[in-house]
């Protein structure tokens, strides 16, 4: 079974915000990050308008319209969900209107020939031939799906792409986007609910989908 | 792209995903460029068309101080991962219950971790009833591969005052609601 040679995580929040609050010491200070990595944290800017620091697991962009958590490392997957629900918790007059749950994973194929039988599979080229021009290649697949069960209204995106950054690279990208009810007076009680009861269930759609797909290769 | 989807997929396999943002606020930071002004026209030194020059193009070095750092890429392949809650702490260990969540049919398991292994910065979150991450498997750095685990407490963040007041409002209210027996 193919393993991942890369994998990240990131959780965006989408509402009207403050981007010099979070600072890295910020997050010490309330106990959502340990007090080293504060003092380590690569800082590229803590402003009003944007912020942005990185630590050893973590990559922080605030705008000021979204929150955007993000990490590379998969340990630190459950550890980003607890951040995020952190980050609510402590701003509780902050409403969001949407979350994104958002998963990357990258594969190396076994040899060429899967790589491109894979691309045929997903986009078969059959349909596209025309004279006189040359042989396509899949760039990118893009698919959505409305989300269905628990939880608010939203939508499944996911997409498969070569990755040519690595031999035989294939990149498959989801997003999980939910739709929240923000207004005026409202709190981060709807969002805290998405991240806390819809996190795991993301994470499990992302590898079901990946495993379908990846079951295609032809080795 | 919906709008809750990172900054740009490019991002990804950029090497430097921040570039775009941090360009940006170096516009914002130097502002914009204007025209000299008449006295600067007769002033003595650098002609007006060599200082106009030097507003319209700011020195390089305030992008080089604000370019993050590269960082050396490390990545962790999870070949084996638990949730644990503290079940107890002793002198020398802590008793834990431990969920396999990379083969979720498994029973829960109870063992005990040497203190030593948790972190210093996590040391204070260790107390009955905590939940924690311990995960094995390959750290891939740009030096090499090598097998790695670690173990992290989870963080909530801690509660005012005021917010425990309010808890507790609530629930007095709540109970106020509800049916006598």
């Amino acid at each position: 079974m193919l393993k991942p040679t890369k994998t990240q995580s990131s959780i965006v929040i989408v509402g009207a915000t403050n981007p010099s609050i979070f600072h890295p010491i910020w997050f010490s200070a309330n106990g959502l990050i340990r007090v080293g990595e504060a003092e380590a944290a690569e800082i590229t800017i803590v402003s009003p308008e944007l912020t942005l620091f990185k630590t050893e697991w973590l990559a922080v962009d605030v705008r000021t319209d979204r929150i955007q958590l993000l990490t590379e490392q998969e340990p630190y997957f459950p550890i980003l969900r607890d951040l995020a629900l952190g980050v609510l918790t402590l701003l509780p007059n902050a409403p969001a209107s949407a979350i994104g749950l958002n998963w990357h994973q990258n594969y190396a194929l076994p040899n060429q020939s899967a790589w491109h039988a894979f691309g045929h599979t997903l986009a078969p080229k059959d349909p596209w031939k025309v004279e006189g021009i040359g042989d396509w290649g899949m760039l990118k697949v893009d698919m959505r799906a409305l989300r269905e069960g628990d939880g608010p209204e939203g939508h499944i995106d996911f997409s498969v792409s070569p990755d040519f950054t690595s031999t035989n690279g294939v990149r498959f990208g989801m997003n999980e986007h939910f739709q929240l009810k923000a207004t005026p007076g409202s709190d981060t009680g709807p969002a805290i609910a998405v991240i806390r009861d819809c996190w795991e269930a993301s994470q499990q759609k992302f590898s079901s989908i990946t495993e379908k797909l990846l079951s295609q290769v032809q080795e | 792209m919906t709008a809750v989807a990172p900054s740009s997929f490019s991002d990804f396999v950029d090497p430097n995903p921040y570039a775009k943002a941090y360009k940006d606020q170096l516009r914002i930071a130097v502002g914009r460029p204007r025209k000299a002004t008449a006295l600067e026209s007769l002033a003595i030194g650098p002609a007006a068309s060599d200082v106009e020059a030097s507003i319209a193009s700011p020195p390089k070095q305030l992008a080089s101080i604000l370019r993050p750092a590269e960082r050396d890429s490390v990545s962790f392949i999870a070949v084996q991962s638990w949730e644990g809650v503290v079940e107890e702490v002793t002198d020398g260990g802590i008793l834990v219950r431990l969920f396999d969540k990379t083969n979720q049919l498994r029973p829960e398991t109870f063992t005990e971790i040497d203190a030593s292994q948790v972190d210093t910065e996590d040391a204070d979150l260790v107390r009955e009833g905590a939940v924690f991450y311990w995960m094995v498997g390959y750290e891939h750095r740009p030096s090499g591969m090598r097998r790695s685990s670690f173990i992290r407490f989870r963080r909530t963040p801690a509660w005012s005052a005021r917010e425990l007041s309010e808890v507790k409002a609530r629930v007095d209210d709540l109970l106020t609601k509800l049916p006598s027996p």
